[in-house]
């Protein structure tokens, strides 16, 4: 008789996980989902040239120092070219960042942060002329 | 005794730094114009000063101010209408004494990249970005014209087009540095005009 009822509770244990485990992993999966929907998704690594920029400042950024002498640094520089530009536009701009900074470190007034001298040239003193029209 | 008396009550009622509301309309316009939206505190200025009497200190300021916005927007060296009251006076003095020195042209900068890399910084008198700018293109100019030759077919257009981005992007390197030591020159000689038109704020 035990035996009889401690069968039919495991079969009826298995039925209701094989029947209803689905549905339940389902509606958890999407309520996770929709929960996402409180802020607009904007991951950091949701474009190519994004990644490339989180794959540099998290991953080679750390093992070859500071070596950008601007502030805004290099890689903030070139995510927010990329964010207010096309990304032709944002590479040229990133390109003309990297010719310039040394002559305008040398021409230019900087400022010391943690002892060394770094230039404050950030996107809108370089695309000005972009935006206005 | 009861003068001193009600000269101490003013004093104290009346707050020091209460403004008319002419001042007020003056300095949000010089305010949204400190934060770029130029077109919106000229038209500010001039909706305000054609409410207010002729010859009225803030009417003559509000004029000032637009027509200088006017002129920092477009880059222009000279005043865009005859000086009609004492603030643009003295502006005017100012642009007949103080000469701006003449701006480069950024599309002559772009040509000169365009015929040798770097050369148009070279132009700007940037001689370390024209020297960059050369080591950035030549050597993938060298390498697309050698595979080239060897007819490397798919490598060469490869080469090609990484050439193409980097020469291109030198190219607007001397245009974009051009316009921007042109803009910074322009408020070197605008920022002090601006004050010598005895305009209070800092529209900038």
């Amino acid at each position: 008789m035990v035996a009889t009822d401690v069968a039919g509770s495991r079969t009826l244990g298995a039925t209701v996980v094989k029947q209803w485990l689905p549905y339940y992993l389902g509606l958890a999966l999407l309520s996770g989902a929709a929960s996402l929907l409180y802020a607009p998704l904007s991951l950091p690594t949701s474009t190519p040239q994004n990644f490339a920029i989180h794959f540099y400042q998290h991953a080679i950024g750390k093992l070859d120092g500071r070596s950008c002498p601007a502030y805004p640094v290099c890689s903030v520089y070139a995510r927010e070219a990329f964010n207010h530009h096309t990304p032709l536009i944002a590479s040229w701009l990133i390109i003309d960042r990297l010719i310039h900074e040394a002559d305008d470190l040398k021409h230019e007034q900087g400022f010391l942060f943690e002892g060394e001298p770094r230039l404050y040239d950030p996107l809108q003193r370089n695309d000005f002329w972009l935006t206005e029209k | 005794m009861p003068f001193i008396f009600f000269a101490l009550l003013l004093f104290f009622a009346v707050p020091a730094h209460a403004e008319e509301p002419s001042a007020q309309v003056y300095h949000t316009a010089i305010g949204m114009a400190a934060q770029g939206k130029t077109a919106e505190a000229v038209a500010a200025l001039q909706a305000a000063s054609a409410m207010l009497p002729a010859q009225n200190m803030w009417q003559q300021r509000m004029i000032t101010a637009a027509m200088l916005l006017q002129m920092k927007q477009q880059q222009l060296h000279s005043l865009p209408a005859l000086a009609s009251n004492s603030n643009l006076l003295l502006a005017d003095a100012y642009i007949r004494t103080h000469p701006a020195t003449s701006p480069h042209n950024p599309w002559f900068a772009g040509s000169l990249g365009t015929l040798f890399p770097g050369a148009g910084h070279a132009w700007l008198g940037r001689w370390h970005d024209a020297r960059m700018a050369a080591i950035l293109v030549i050597p993938m100019l060298l390498l697309t014209l050698w595979a080239a030759r060897r007819q490397m077919g798919p490598v060469t257009l490869f080469f090609a087009a990484i050439t193409l981005w980097l020469w291109s992007g030198t190219i607007f390197s001397a245009i974009s540095l051009s316009q921007r030591e042109n803009m910074e020159a322009y408020m070197q000689w605008w920022q002090p005009m601006w004050q010598a038109a005895a305009l209070s704020g800092q529209p900038w």
